[in-house]
């Protein structure tokens, strides 16, 4: 009786430790895979004053620069080609940009601008720009 | 007018929370009278809250610009229905009809079980209200939807161009009630956490409630995605920003819990990871009402800062602490009644399922708030973009569609071989063939290949679980096969609802793979007259018109589309210029067929004639918003009542 009873604890435990391996496989490829995708996606996210003081450091690397849009944007229709400078409040340094594509609806002159992109040589080369919304406008969800 | 409001305001605040203390009282000293009281608090305070939201409501039919958000999200040419809309246009809106929409369901649920569930209800109410109460602090003292002006101004500002759409019109209040829905089955958790009564009942009264959040967050993350797509104008429709994340999280988690709970009602195990699951939704929505009302995290469009951070946090965080101190109070009446037999079985297939979901919120919530949290630690913001959330998710969605799969393919407890080879044959088969023509049309990219071969399997599977049901009452019963079908749903309806649900998100799943993979983009300039080509279409500049109408400047680009032999039509791609508004909103031009859109930008124009355009192919799309369609009704299936009979008690189970 005993031993039978023992032989079944045995059992519960040797089944309940073979899931508790395979679900701790499972979490630590999702924790694998969450590393991994973290090391290749994570980017800097700098005002333009922290992209000025981090000079070489960021030189080539892909960052993300947030700034105010000044004023005089040209504009190369033929070539799709914009370049701008943007300025940030706090430390006052403005950033020239090149970009190349379709603005969004939302950029213009004073619209705060977040950009994506490599800062060489003085210029910031920009592939990826969203624009906030300048006016006072509190969001919808989603 | 508005006083009125916002003392309706003030005394809802005050009725709620007597009615709070009145409720868990009456539960707990089983005092007939002070629960009887509570009742009517509840009734009481929606009539209050009721009464504020028509002063608001009427404040911006009548434009009473004295109102500030009146003032802010109206103007006099806003058209009757985007003026309706504008009651959710901000936070202090949106905050009120939180409120007002906890009082309702708290209502109807309160309607439904009063007397089914005498000892778990004033618990429950207990919880509604106090969320309540929550909502009715930050509009009475934070939020102030009546807040008014010193000196109104002649007109308003006018609700943001880019909301003057039929997607916005639906989406913030589908998300709302998927959010707020979300309370009810927590509440009625916490019920039976606090008074022990854990057996099937409290879960079987939240069954329903469950699947209508669930739907109502799925339809408000599709209406808001398809709103993206016509609207936002940069071609696609999910970009993994904080805001849509955070309609995604619950979401998420409700999926998990739909699935394991039906564990727990036939086996009887997983009941705390139930609880934890429940707790989880509804932290998660008030979360996600908080990341799209603090603007916390800055996205497209959430740019505020405002005061609602700290008093969201310290609800999050009692919410918390008091869910997990019951949980931990009741860990061992809550252990399991079996245990897992095998690894191959359906339990554990719905174990993994579960895992993976929570894994896939865990990642989206931990990429959403990244910014947040090395700011804090390390004074430096990092931020993960699109490319963590697709690398992660992706991966993680196709093992979901695998499961999904498998999962109907077991039995339970469990498998022998023997089931196991009858069954996997011909979704094999299936996902062989698929992968195979597809190779053969030139296709390498090895995710997408593995992502249609899944949902090949699976579409096998669900194709020959509905053909083997049907066969049988055919033969056995006479049936024709139509009539045949249609029983087979009858008879079982939230196994067959689940069914549906899963072919919708099959068919969700081959659009996004097809649009992600496989979408071709261009950008040009064109003079009138001049031609481009994309894939097999030849687009024509015919040229640009601008013209007025009452509240905007239209500027319109026509294009004439051929396939290089014969014409297809023609495309507008606008851009509108509000009065208002200083921002342009795109108007794209779409043609939409089964099999792919084109999609055309209007970004600008110089001082010559010419224009410049994005334009692109999008594959599939389509089938985004057909399965989106599909996963409603089998959502409904799924819902429907049962019969009244005791032989067609619900049930899972094979």
């Amino acid at each position: 009786m005993v031993a039978h009873a023992r032989s079944q604890q045995r059992s519960t435990f040797w089944k309940r430790r073979r899931f508790l391996i395979v679900g701790a496989l499972v979490v630590l490829a999702l924790a694998y895979m969450m590393y991994m995708a973290f090391e290749s996606a994570a980017t800097y996210w700098l005002t333009v004053g922290e992209l000025m003081a981090q000079g070489d450091a960021v030189y080539d690397q892909w960052v993300r620069v947030g700034g105010k849009v000044d004023q005089n944007i040209q504009w190369d229709g033929a070539k799709l080609k914009m370049e701008f400078t943007i300025t940030d409040d706090k430390s006052g340094k403005s950033l020239p940009v090149v970009y190349q594509g379709v603005v969004p609806d939302a950029f213009q002159p004073g619209a705060d601008v977040v950009l994506e992109g490599r800062y060489t040589g003085g210029v910031f080369q920009a592939k990826n720009l969203m624009a906030k919304c300048p006016s006072k406008y509190l969001p919808i969800p989603g | 007018m508005t006083d009125l409001g916002y003392a309706s305001l003030l005394w809802a605040l005050l009725i709620s929370i007597y009615g709070a203390a009145a409720a868990f009282l009456g539960g707990r000293f089983n005092h007939q009278s002070a629960w009887q009281s509570a009742q009517r608090s509840l009734f009481a305070s929606f009539g209050l809250i009721t009464v504020a939201a028509a002063v608001l409501l009427y404040a911006l039919l009548s434009r009473d610009f004295e109102v500030e958000y009146v003032a802010q999200y109206t103007d006099r040419a806003l058209p009757l229905i985007y003026t309706i809309s504008a009651f959710y246009a901000g936070n202090q809106g949106s905050l009120l009809l939180w409120a007002w929409l906890v009082s309702l369901f708290g209502i109807i649920f309160l309607l439904q079980n009063r007397r089914r569930l005498p000892d778990l209800m004033p618990y429950a109410i207990t919880v509604i209200l106090c969320t309540q109460v929550f909502f009715l602090i930050l509009v009475t003292m934070v939020s102030n939807p009546f807040q008014r002006l010193p000196v109104p101004p002649p007109d308003g500002q006018g609700l943001n161009p880019l909301l003057e759409n039929m997607g916005m019109l639906f989406h913030p209040p589908t998300l709302y009630l998927g959010y707020v829905g979300f309370t009810i089955p927590y509440a009625l958790a916490m019920a039976a956490l606090i008074t022990g009564r854990l057996g099937d009942e409290w879960i079987r009264a939240i069954r329903r409630w469950t699947l209508f959040s669930w739907l109502l967050l799925a339809a408000g993350n599709l209406f808001g995605g398809q709103w993206a797509y016509v609207e936002l104008g940069w071609g696609g429709y999910w970009a993994w920003d904080p805001v849509e994340n955070a309609g995604l999280l619950p979401w998420l988690t409700g999926t998990a819990f739909l699935h394991s709970v039906m564990i727990q009602r036939r086996r009887g195990m997983l009941k705390v990871w139930n609880m934890i699951l429940i707790i989880l939704s509804f932290l998660l929505s008030i979360f996600g009402t908080f990341l799209t009302r603090s603007g916390v995290l800055s996205s497209v469009h959430t740019f505020s800062e405002s005061a609602l951070g700290p008093f969201f946090m310290a609800f999050l965080g009692m919410g918390l602490l008091v869910s997990l101190g019951l949980l931990i109070n009741r860990w061992d009446d809550l252990r399991g009644e079996e245990e897992l037999d095998s690894l191959v079985s359906r339990e554990s297939s719905f174990l993994f399922n579960n895992l993976i979901l929570v894994g896939a919120a865990f990642a989206t919530f931990w990429g959403t708030i990244f910014p947040l949290i090395s700011e804090a630690v390390r004074g430096v913001k990092i931020t993960v973009g699109p490319p963590f959330f697709n690398s992660v998710n992706g991966p993680i969605f196709l093992v979901l569609i695998l499961i999904m799969g498998i999962c109907p393919l077991i039995g339970w407890r469990r498998a022998s071989t023997n089931n196991l080879m009858r069954n996997f044959l011909y979704p094999f088969v299936g996902a062989g063939i698929v992968t195979a023509v597809l190779w053969a049309l030139g296709l390498r990219e090895s995710f997408a290949l593995i992502g249609f071969a899944l949902c090949a399997f699976v579409l096998v599977t669900i194709f020959s679980e509905w053909y083997r049901g049907v066969r049988a009452r055919h033969r056995n019963r006479g049936e024709n096969y139509l009539a045949a079908f249609i029983n087979l749903l009858g008879a079982n309806k939230p196994r067959y609802g689940g069914y549906i649900v899963h072919l919708s998100v099959i068919i969700i799943a081959v659009g996004v793979l097809a649009s992600s993979f496989y979408k071709v983009e261009k950008e040009v300039n064109l003079r009138p007259g001049e031609t481009m080509n994309i894939k097999n279409y030849v687009l024509r500049f015919e040229g640009r018109q601008e013209y007025n109408t009452a509240s905007k400047k239209v500027t319109a680009a026509t294009l004439s589309v051929s396939n290089g032999e014969k014409p297809l039509g023609t495309i507008v791609s606008e851009k509108y210029t509000h009065r208002n508004h200083p921002n342009p909103v795109t108007e794209v031009g779409i043609r939409s067929t089964l099999w792919e859109d084109l999609y055309v930008i209007l970004g600008g124009w110089g001082q010559d004639d010419s224009a410049t355009f994005k334009v692109l192919v999008n594959p599939l799309v389509i089938w985004i918003w057909i399965g989106s369609v599909l996963m409603g009704l089998g959502t409904l299936v799924a819902a429907w009542p049962e019969g009244k009979s005791p032989l067609n008690l619900p049930e899972e189970q094979k």
